[in-house]
């Protein structure tokens, strides 16, 4: 009789086995989601959740004299994926801090560029600002001998003032070509170039009257480049 | 092949194997749901939703998509792991309803069953995603 009672004792019931299964199935999943690279992090959650019902079984399973073997395979798996998803968010978080790092280094070079951009752009407008009043100046305090003769001008200068305004509308023209106009940088740039190409052109047409056929012809052409270019931006 | 329903989920190897197998059935029909032409799958990538760059593992929900809809070459083009990680999820649904038939069929005792399982389980699972990280 003592016997038959210390075998009912000792049978295992069932208790704990229905957080024991859950455990295991949420952690298995868990455990296969956290070996995919770079999605692995994400099997923290069930990950951590099979950990809590396995260990709630576990104390069900010590408390109703259940059967352990299962729960305690739950909460190996659970916890191992939850471990490799950890390493996952480890991994992932240094890569974040280094992006964060890296974005916010080239926002301040960005930063410092736009704002030698802007200090440039500045300058050749009080350039231009310069050049035109001199031009309406000139306009103003109107001369005919000056209307009549110009500015004089050697054809050594000349050639370094077309020779310039010929390479300012290429740069221009392929500006034009190339730039994104909503970019910021690229419509100082533009500006710039701009800037110095009407600047040019202003001091060669001020020495026009001076010039010969052949020069006059040069700087039409290259004017005439300028004008198309200024049509195609459409700015 | 006559099954008692009772006898069902007699076993926690049952229940594990229900789950886990509905869980893998619950992917194939979210590989159906969502088109991959579409491009709408509503699980992010961690990685490049951070970096925006694309990882190794980008691109495995639309080449499932392309699984469940016969087209391998086009699965291959989204994502080359996508066809050997399929291939595992439909090695699951098998074990898993093959294991079931065979403990309630007693064709194998269950000391034997779930050591086979498991052994082929970890070497399909290491097949699968081992080139991942190569």
């Amino acid at each position: 009789m003592e016997e038959q009672q210390k075998v009912v004792n000792n049978a295992r019931t069932n208790a704990g086995q229905g957080f024991g299964i859950a455990g295991l199935v949420v952690g298995l999943l868990a455990l296969i989601l956290a070996f995919i690279p770079c999605v692995g992090v994400v099997a923290i959650g069930p990950g951590a959740i099979a950990i809590v019902l396995s260990v709630v079984g576990l104390i069900q399973a010590n408390q109703g004299n259940g059967a352990k073997g299962l729960i305690i395979a739950a909460l190996v798996v659970s916890i191992l994926a939850t471990s490799i998803a950890a390493i996952w968010g480890i991994v992932i978080g240094g890569i974040s801090r280094d992006t964060k790092r890296f974005t916010e280094r080239v926002e301040r070079v960005v930063e410092r560029t736009e704002r030698e951009d802007l200090r440039r752009l500045e300058e050749s407008f009080r350039h231009l600002g310069a050049e035109l009043e001199r031009t309406f100046g000139d306009m103003e305090d109107f001369d005919p001998e000056v209307y009549e003769f110009g500015e004089e001008i050697s054809d050594e200068e000349f050639e370094k003032v077309i020779t310039e305004y010929e390479e300012v509308v290429k740069e221009l023209a392929d500006l034009v070509r190339q730039a994104e106009h909503d970019r910021p940088r690229d419509l100082i740039l533009y500006s710039q170039v701009s800037v110095r190409a009407a600047s040019l052109a202003a001091t060669l047409i001020r020495v026009g009257p001076r010039l010969t056929e052949e020069q006059k012809q040069r700087f039409e052409e290259i004017h005439k480049k300028y004008e198309e270019v200024m049509d195609e931006a459409e700015i | 092949m006559r099954l008692k329903f009772n006898r069902l989920f007699s076993h926690p190897y049952l229940w594990v194997n229900f789950f886990i197998g509905a869980a893998f059935l619950a992917v194939v029909f979210y590989s159906v749901v969502f088109s991959p032409e579409t491009g709408a799958h509503p699980i992010p990538c961690v990685y490049t939703s951070i970096t925006g760059e694309s990882c190794v593992s980008c691109g495995l929900s639309r080449g499932f998509s392309h699984i469940v809809r016969g087209d391998l070459e086009a699965a291959a083009g989204t994502n080359i792991h996508s066809i050997p990680v399929f291939a595992f999820f439909v090695l699951q649904i098998v074990l898993r309803s093959l294991g079931s038939i065979a403990y309630l069929q007693r064709w194998l005792p269950l000391s034997a069953l779930i050591p086979a399982d498991a052994g082929i389980s970890i070497l399909g699972f290491f097949l699968a995603f081992f080139p991942m990280y190569l």
